[in-house]
């Protein structure tokens, strides 16, 4: 059924794509099907895709770092008043900060390179992380752990039973978002500060005046971005589907 | 098997005073039912026998080797299939006993589902198998079938009646409701509002499941017990 709707949601935008380029030139809009070969182009093409394994790499390495920090700070903002007070501005700080003006001092830092793209983008999903994480601790039943007591349950069982998985609605929701956002900052990032991986290719074809291949990259991330999101969802959503 | 002796518990930081001096014994295979008003401080009691509130005055001496609670709300993971909550209080026992446990409560064929799909009653029955799964030798309720309609709640108390003609576990049972208290109990102790005293203690011999509430010796006692709670049954 979801597919269903998807298809149909897919069929308006190519619909909509269709006439505007009947209406603009190609080097405003470009065709469907300039797109589509571009596309099978750089997926069959090795160079391009190492291109998008790298960014694939740097993404990982930015939901791995901006998670685990995120899952710690988050831990103690949430069993913590006091540390919660204390991290709030930093969180409301990190929420407001636009990515671009992080991503120049990251720049003067690292350099030219990916790092200033895996900073970022760790640092725009840091406070998500935190706040879904703080926000699920703080919102254990405590009858459930009270229960626990009650059958003299050991620690790591209450943690592995009651905790964790009160955490889990909480931790699928900022990772899903957390997702989106890592990608986008992640491109970005590398648009602006190498010409390597999807963001460096999206900026070449930019330069060489190559809408079809701008979109298509863009697609490309699209793309990447439902596969983790696939994957995410084959790991925890399932199981979660059974009860919920 | 229980024995609490001039029980006092109060909050100073609410200046309120919940359980004034209360004293008695719950015997081996004994249904023990403590009635009183709502809010008088049943659960409380219970919350100290079960060591979930720690600072109290007087003595809790609890003879037996393990506490079952059955608590107001089901508390059954939803996470967990119904076999897996059951299982969960103690790992180390088989799932061979939990299946045994849910059969007791009339809950075979339904150890895969979650307790999403389950309707109040069968929660309930759910989280009797776990208390009893956990080896329990005194099990604490806690007004366990407030939210069950009638029929329901008469079909759940002859259940736990056969349990404990079955199983010789004593039962602690706390309810503001004195037709439940008269249909199951071996004793039934009366709160007063609070600060709660023990304000009746009433014996009745007779063994038998769901007894009949409108004979003559039932309505007298109901009677007696509505007038020393000064409140019409609820």
């Amino acid at each position: 059924m979801r597919v269903k709707y998807s298809l149909v949601t897919l069929s308006i935008v190519m619909a909509v794509w269709w006439i505007l380029t009947k209406k603009y030139s190609s080097l405003v809009i470009p065709t469907i099907d300039s797109v589509f070969f571009k596309i099978i182009e750089l997926l069959t093409t090795k160079e391009m895709v190492l291109e998008i394994l790298l960014t694939l790499k740097r993404l990982l390495f930015a939901l791995f770092f901006g998670s685990l920090s995120g899952f710690i700070v988050g831990f103690f903002c949430g069993v913590n008043t006091l540390f919660r007070k204390l991290m709030k501005p930093v969180i409301s700080i990190l929420q407001v900060t636009p990515p671009i003006a992080l991503l120049i001092m990251a720049i003067m830092w690292f350099g030219f390179s990916g790092k200033p793209a895996i900073f970022i983008s760790t640092l725009a999903i840091f406070p998500t992380l935190v706040i879904s994480v703080q926000e699920g601790i703080l919102n254990i039943d405590n009858k459930l752990i009270q229960m626990g007591k009650t059958f003299s349950l050991s620690k790591i069982s209450v943690l592995k039973n009651i905790i964790i998985p009160s955490l889990s609605p909480h931790i699928t929701t900022g990772w899903k978002i957390s997702l989106g956002v890592a990608c986008k900052t992640l491109v970005m990032g590398e648009v602006l500060t190498t010409t390597t991986g999807i963001g460096g290719n999206l900026s070449n074809a930019r330069m060489n005046l190559e809408p079809e291949g701008v979109l298509a990259w863009t697609i490309i991330t699209i793309i990447l971005f439902y596969f983790i999101d696939w994957f995410v969802k084959i790991l925890i959503i399932r199981k979660k589907e059974k009860y919920a | 098997m229980l024995s609490i002796n001039n029980l006092c518990k109060d909050y100073d930081e609410l200046k309120l005073s919940v359980l004034r001096d209360v004293s008695f014994n719950v015997e081996d295979g004994e249904i023990v039912m403590i009635l009183g008003p709502s809010g008088c401080g049943k659960s409380t009691l219970l919350n100290i026998i079960s060591k979930n509130i720690d600072l109290y005055r007087g003595s809790v001496n609890f003879k037996g080797r393990k506490l079952g609670y059955v608590f107001q709300e089901d508390r059954l993971l939803p996470w967990k299939s119904v076999i897996e909550n059951v299982h969960l209080v103690d790992e180390n026992s088989s799932f061979k006993k939990a299946k045994r446990m849910l059969k007791a409560v009339d809950m075979q064929g339904f150890e895969n589902y979650y307790p999403k799909n389950l309707s109040g009653g069968m929660k309930q029955r759910c989280s009797i198998a776990r208390a009893l799964y956990f080896g329990s030798d005194l099990l604490l309720l806690d007004e366990p079938f407030k939210s069950l309609d009638h029929a329901l709640r008469k079909e759940m108390l002859s259940l736990l009646y056969k349990i404990n003609r079955e199983t010789n576990i004593s039962i602690l049972y706390v309810t503001h409701d004195i037709d439940e208290a008269l249909t199951l109990a071996n004793r039934i102790i009366v709160f007063s509002n609070r600060p709660a005293k023990i304000i009746g203690n009433y014996k009745i011999e007779e063994n038998q499941n769901l007894r009949n509430l409108e004979d003559t010796k039932y309505v007298e006692l109901k009677k007696k017990i509505i007038n020393l709670l000064g409140t019409p049954d609820k």
